[in-house]
């Protein structure tokens, strides 16, 4: 049984603040949609392997050599919270 | 010949003074834009740009064509927000790569299409927050379907010569294509680069085309396919030339839809010159939206992780700690759909629920993919209607509950979770709305569907 606590919990975890407002309205949804889901378990997948790609992809490795990138001005082109050739961002507590 | 093969003929025979004819497009896209909010952006000074130097080398497969773009699809410093209001504002410093290979090709990119945020949805109802609602370009009252609704409205109003690059992860091209009355090509997985794509769900996302006519598809497929090597997931190997069709199976658990949509899709079949007969995929029905949900919103929530305030899109001035940071900037720029996705994404990775949920859609999945396997091998198309209703009015999509919302997909999801190439065909209309029928094949048989939809029109 999937409890209001463990979806408050998944939102925190997912970092969403949800209002009162709209916790009364996602989690039926929410808890609807996961019992939705659940049917999987009927599903016989015994001996059966999980599949990544629907269609078998090499893994691809290239010489570690430097590559065409992005400038460090394009790089910082989309932000305005930037400081001498680097992002700004927020502390880490 | 088409209408459009025409124009590029006359493009490259200068006939066509192509910046004249791009500037009256654009005036007609702005006039069509305000009355059905088909365009994020309307990419002006590109479009131009793109003409001017068609008129100097008109040369290319899309001489002077006009193209849409998916929002959704980065577009260099044309802003790109795949409809979400935590991207507004950015503008990629890089083309995708579908983007470059269609302005080498003559293309011109007139702008970036309404869609719902991310991807989320099959109707175009859950746009980002200060985004329009797309109607249909057949009754104003009624969804354009989604998520790629923009394009497919956009492709039906619009009387250049064009095409849209629109994008799939469980439907998106063949949903709105269908209600909208377009055809819509979901190609084969790792058969078109996504590089620039902004991701939904990486091992099902799918770059395709839409137009008016088969023939526009089929070119249009031709230049944004092949090998890239900036997409891990890009196929090396080309697509099959074999296009002959023997059997065509209907599936019988798809007949499970609205009688007029039955009807329709019945009448299409009737003269159809091949072997038809009837397949089941059971294991497709009972697990297959569960399956493409769990695995869609699982890959969805560690996407969007990324989306946090800082280096592009939505950003504030830095204070707090990065949680709170974080936190904030994603509540307030995400709409009710993305938070709802994000959750269910999240929960279904917990530690805990991993190997209930997550683990075992996939393995389902596998047995989806065996299932269309084993029955491709005894018919060469499998066909059903795209979508189980007509286009429904506003209030009565809204009515629905996401979980209902989530079930309108239960004949799309299937060849996206397998990876298989799909494609709606305009069959007709019901009380004014289109009805599509959906044509799979196997894996890289793009060339039997084009086929079987030149059949169908006979």
């Amino acid at each position: 049984m999937i409890r209001k606590e463990d979806i408050l919990k998944t939102a925190r975890q997912a970092r969403i603040s949800i209002t009162t407002k709209e916790a009364k309205e996602l989690i039926p949804q929410v808890k609807e949609i996961l019992e939705y889901f659940s049917t999987l378990s009927k599903a016989d997948t015994k001996n059966v392997k999980e599949t990544i790609h629907p269609i078998h992809v090499q893994d691809r490795f290239r010489e570690d050599k430097v590559g065409e990138s992005l400038t460090q001005e394009e790089a910082l082109k989309n932000t305005k919270n930037k400081k001498e050739g680097y992002f700004i961002g927020p502390k880490t507590k | 010949m088409t209408a459009l093969e025409e124009h590029i003929n006359q493009v490259k025979k200068k006939e066509i003074d192509i910046v004249d004819y791009t500037k009256r497009a654009l005036k007609e896209a702005k006039k069509i834009n305000k009355e059905y909010n088909y365009f994020n952006t309307i990419s002006e000074e590109l479009a131009l740009e793109c003409a001017k130097k068609v008129a100097k080398n008109p040369k290319g497969k899309l001489a002077g064509v006009l193209v849409s773009v998916k929002d959704c699809i980065c577009v260099k410093d044309v802003e790109s927000t795949a409809g979400s209001a935590i991207l507004k504002g950015y503008k990629p410093v890089f083309n995708s790569t579908v983007a470059q290979k269609i302005m080498e090709e003559g293309g011109i990119i007139i702008g970036k299409t309404s869609q719902d945020a991310f991807g989320f949805g099959g109707m175009n109802l859950n746009v980002g927050k200060g985004f329009s609602i797309p109607k249909n370009p057949f009754d104003k009252n009624r969804v354009c379907g989604g998520s790629s609704g923009g394009s497919a409205g956009f492709t039906q109003k619009f009387n250049f010569a064009h095409i849209s690059i629109a994008e799939s992860t469980g439907g998106s091209i063949v949903n709105p294509a269908s209600f909208c009355g377009v055809y819509g090509l979901s190609p084969t997985y790792g058969l078109v680069s996504r590089y620039g794509l902004i991701d939904y769900a990486n091992s099902l996302d799918k770059i395709g085309v839409m137009a008016k006519e088969i023939e526009d598809v089929q070119l249009g497929l031709s230049v944004i396919e092949g090998y890239d090597e900036k997409d891990q997931t890009s196929l090396k190997i080309p697509r099959l030339k074999d296009s002959k069709i023997k059997t065509v199976g209907i599936i019988k658990e798809s007949l499970d839809v609205d009688k007029e949509v039955k009807q329709q899709f019945k009448s299409a079949i009737e003269k159809l010159k091949y072997e038809i007969k009837e397949v089941s995929l059971p294991f497709v029905r009972e697990f297959g939206l569960a399956s493409y949900y769990t695995i869609a919103l699982a890959e969805a929530s560690t996407n969007l992780a990324r989306y946090c305030g800082m280096r592009y899109g939505a950003e504030e001035k830095i204070k707090g700690d990065y949680n709170s940071y974080f936190t904030n900037i994603r509540s307030k720029n995400f709409d009710t759909e993305t938070k709802r996705r994000l959750m269910i994404g999240t929960f279904v990775r917990q530690a805990g629920y991993r190997d209930a949920y997550y683990l075992k859609a996939q393995k389902v999945r596998t047995q989806i993919i065996q299932e269309y396997k084993k029955t491709l091998d005894t018919v060469d198309i499998l066909i059903t209607p795209t979508m189980p209703i007509l286009a429904p009015t506003f209030p009565e999509a809204k009515k629905l509950t996401p979980l209902k919302q989530f079930m309108m997909d239960f004949l799309t999801v299937g060849p996206n979770l397998a990876g298989l190439p799909h494609l709606n065909i305009p069959i007709g209309f019901s009380r004014k709305n289109p009805v599509g029928l959906l044509a799979i094949t196997n894996h890289l048989n793009e060339e039997k569907l084009f086929t079987f939809s030149n059949e169908l029109k006979k």
